[in-house]
């Protein structure tokens, strides 16, 4: 009786042990990413490797909204977007005309509407942010210039960007209206003014809302809701560039076959 | 660090990061009866390990003797990397079994490619969104 009395408590203190030690284990580790998370950070330092946390759009194989819903649109604007035949959302059909399925540059805001990792390097008078997707990059001019007079028309436009607090507020004017704001069709003009506005929240977390302003394309202004990004300092790029000779192929081989569109 | 829907943050960035060449698709998918999939024996002609499309052509002959020149659509290399795919998983002359989602379009001989079973007998999945459990797989 005594010898399975002692057992018992040897097991009893063997187990409360282990639970001390595992829990112990857990707290640390959840400690250190509190510690991570509000550690000191200068919110005018935007730098290091983040990607964009928040699913847009419902559901696994969708691709990021700009917001929930579209201003109205001109007629300008409506014309472009019933032509377009995008392979997302709700209007997806086989065999699209969508420029990136050729390689043109996904423009903005739609290479902002991508998941895959950005990374932000600031150097004196200016921001420079990389895009996995696509193999891209973008100066933002943060010397106090101002936008120019008469751009030419550019796939990314002319970006100047400058504090307003803790948030950088970025404004891009002389674009094309070559590409979609999005990857459901909609279009924008060669008039659009586009802002983003990023904000550092705490070291591990940066938000982004945007605007689209177009008369041309739509009636009103065209808020996005709120982008969260988060710090991902393991993320390393892969090569993610689109090779028109290689889309062709792809498109000839398979994309055009499975829409039924050559015979094979 | 948790989410409104209580999904950790390591969870959604684990999705994300699966997820993220997902979206150099194009939207192809929408060309593919995902429900209707088809297995497959047959020989490889040609593995494009290639950005963002990963190809597969293969041959599957009948029981008269014709052969049926396929083609199939896999996930980006980063993406099948991750679930035990290298460039040299497949060479041309390769037995294989490919479970396949066919196009709506008939008669095209191209699909999306699910699971494909290797000379050695391992079993790879060719699409996330084909493999079992996946958004709007059996």
């Amino acid at each position: 009786m005594r010898k399975r009395f002692t057992i018992s408590l040897m097991v009893l203190a063997a187990v409360v042990t282990f639970s001390f030690w595992t829990l112990g284990q857990t707290g640390d580790r959840s400690r250190a990413a509190k510690a991570e998370t509000s550690a000191p950070v200068d919110p005018h330092d935007l730098s290091g490797t983040w990607v964009y946390a928040e699913r847009q759009g419902g559901g696994v194989r969708a691709h990021g909204a700009f917001s929930p819903d579209v201003p109205p649109m001109t007629a300008w604007a409506q014309a472009r977007f019933d032509a377009a035949k995008p392979g997302y959302g709700p209007r997806a059909a086989p065999g699209g005309n969508d420029p990136i399925g050729k390689c043109d540059p996904n423009g903005l805001p739609r290479l902002l509407l991508q998941a895959a990792p950005t990374e932000f390097i600031q150097l004196p008078g200016r921001v420079v942010i990389f895009y996995e997707w696509s193999h891209m990059w973008r100066t933002i001019w943060t010397d106090m210039r101002q936008l120019p007079q008469d751009p030419d028309p550019t796939w990314y436009g002319y970006s100047v960007g400058k504090w307003d607090g803790d948030t950088l507020v970025v404004d891009t004017i002389g674009f094309n209206d070559k590409t979609w704001v999005d990857f459901f069709g909609h279009p924008h003009s060669d008039e659009m003014h586009f802002a983003e506005r990023y904000r550092r929240v705490d070291h591990d977390t940066m938000q982004l809302t945007m605007s689209i302003d177009d008369p041309k394309a739509y009636t009103k202004p065209w808020a996005s809701d709120t982008k969260i990004y988060k710090l991902n300092p393991k993320a390393e790029f892969r090569e993610s560039m689109c090779v028109a000779s290689e889309e062709e192929s792809f498109t000839k081989r398979i994309r055009d076959r499975a829409a039924g569109k050559s015979s094979q | 660090m948790k989410y409104k829907f209580g999904v950790s943050f390591a969870t959604v960035l684990g999705v994300l990061t699966i997820l993220s060449p997902l979206f150099a698709h194009h939207g192809s998918s929408v060309s593919y009866d995902l429900a209707n999939r088809v297995t497959l024996k047959g020989t490889v002609t040609e593995f494009a390990w290639s950005n963002p499309h990963t190809q597969v052509y293969f041959d599957v002959k009948d029981e008269k003797g014709n052969i049926a020149h396929w083609g199939g659509e896999m996930n980006s290399p980063g993406v099948l990397a991750r679930s035990g795919w290298t460039r040299h998983s497949l060479q041309p002359g390769d037995q294989v079994t490919i479970t396949i989602a066919p196009s709506k379009a008939p008669n095209t001989h191209v699909g999306l490619v699910g699971k494909v079973v290797l000379p050695n007998g391992q079993a790879l999945e060719g699409n996330q969104v084909l493999r079992p459990g996946a958004n709007g797989a059996e």
